[in-house]
């Protein structure tokens, strides 16, 4: 199984406060293993919920655990940085996600779109301004906020799941 | 209120020094990661706490509760509210 993680820019783990060591000579980055708890590191599955500027494929030792959204493992390091993950593809990526909650939204009963266009709204506001993890987050709130409550949580997972479907096929294939 | 969504940036304030003291079930620690990953605010609240705490093991040790007083200090409570006169 492939696994990965998101970072800001530099390789800056901003929970953690510290930069990973990054590969170099053809070589993976050092391990690290920081948290008393263990290191979180993603599926392809778990993507949009970590969205950040770089991402990274990672090498973990250990056995991983999953907690839901993530794995947990004892040690990490970065082994090589997923290229086509740049903003002109986040760009294209929240564009996909507004795009598609679009869609569901014009589907939808008119009473329940009204608070789900909101959230759209603010969606493509952060399309257009290229802040692509909120962007994609107000999308899938706007898609949870279709549902009627106590399914709200589980059409805004559902969305999550299409987002990751997509980062999968462009992204993470792709490469 | 708990967003069915993700956790709030109330929330984070009220769990930051859980997390910093690596004290959250792992459960809360993924939820808790994940809105930073979405609010740079929160960000910047995180860092400030960890920078004040780093900067806070720095400094001496204030002077223990148990040692006494200086004398000037307990004259003037003893005589704090005492009338004076009219």
């Amino acid at each position: 199984v492939r696994l990965f993680k998101f970072l800001a820019a530099g390789a800056v783990d901003e929970p953690l406060g510290r930069r990973w060591p990054v590969p170099g000579d053809a070589q993976p980055g050092a391990w690290v293993e920081q948290h008393a708890s263990g290191m979180f590191v993603y599926c392809a599955s778990d993507l949009p919920y970590w969205l950040h500027d770089e991402l990274w494929e990672v090498d973990v030792a250990g056995e991983p655990a999953d907690v839901g959204d993530c794995l947990v493992v004892p040690r990490a390091r970065l082994s090589r940085r997923i290229e086509l993950w740049q903003p002109e593809m986040a760009r294209r990526f929240d564009l996909a996600c507004v795009q598609h909650a679009s869609e569901l939204l014009a589907q939808a009963e008119p009473a329940a779109r009204e608070l789900a266009a909101g959230y759209l709204e603010d969606a493509e506001y952060c399309a257009e301004e290229g802040e692509v993890r909120f962007a994609s987050f107000s999308a899938a709130v706007a898609v949870g906020t279709l549902a009627a409550p106590a399914d709200a949580a589980h059409a805004y997972r559902r969305e999550r799941a299409w987002q990751a479907a997509w980062l999968e096929r462009h992204v993470i294939t792709s490469f | 209120m708990t967003s069915p969504f993700e956790l709030t940036c109330q929330e984070i304030v009220e769990l930051v020094t859980d997390y910093l003291d690596g004290h959250l079930e792992l459960a809360e620690r993924v939820r808790f990661e994940q809105h930073l990953h979405t609010c740079a605010p929160c960000v910047s609240y995180l860092e400030q706490m960890r920078t004040m705490i780093g900067l806070a093991a720095t400094l001496d040790a204030p002077p223990s509760a148990a040692s006494e007083p200086p004398a000037a200090v307990l004259d003037a409570f003893r005589r704090w509210k005492r009338p004076g006169p009219a």
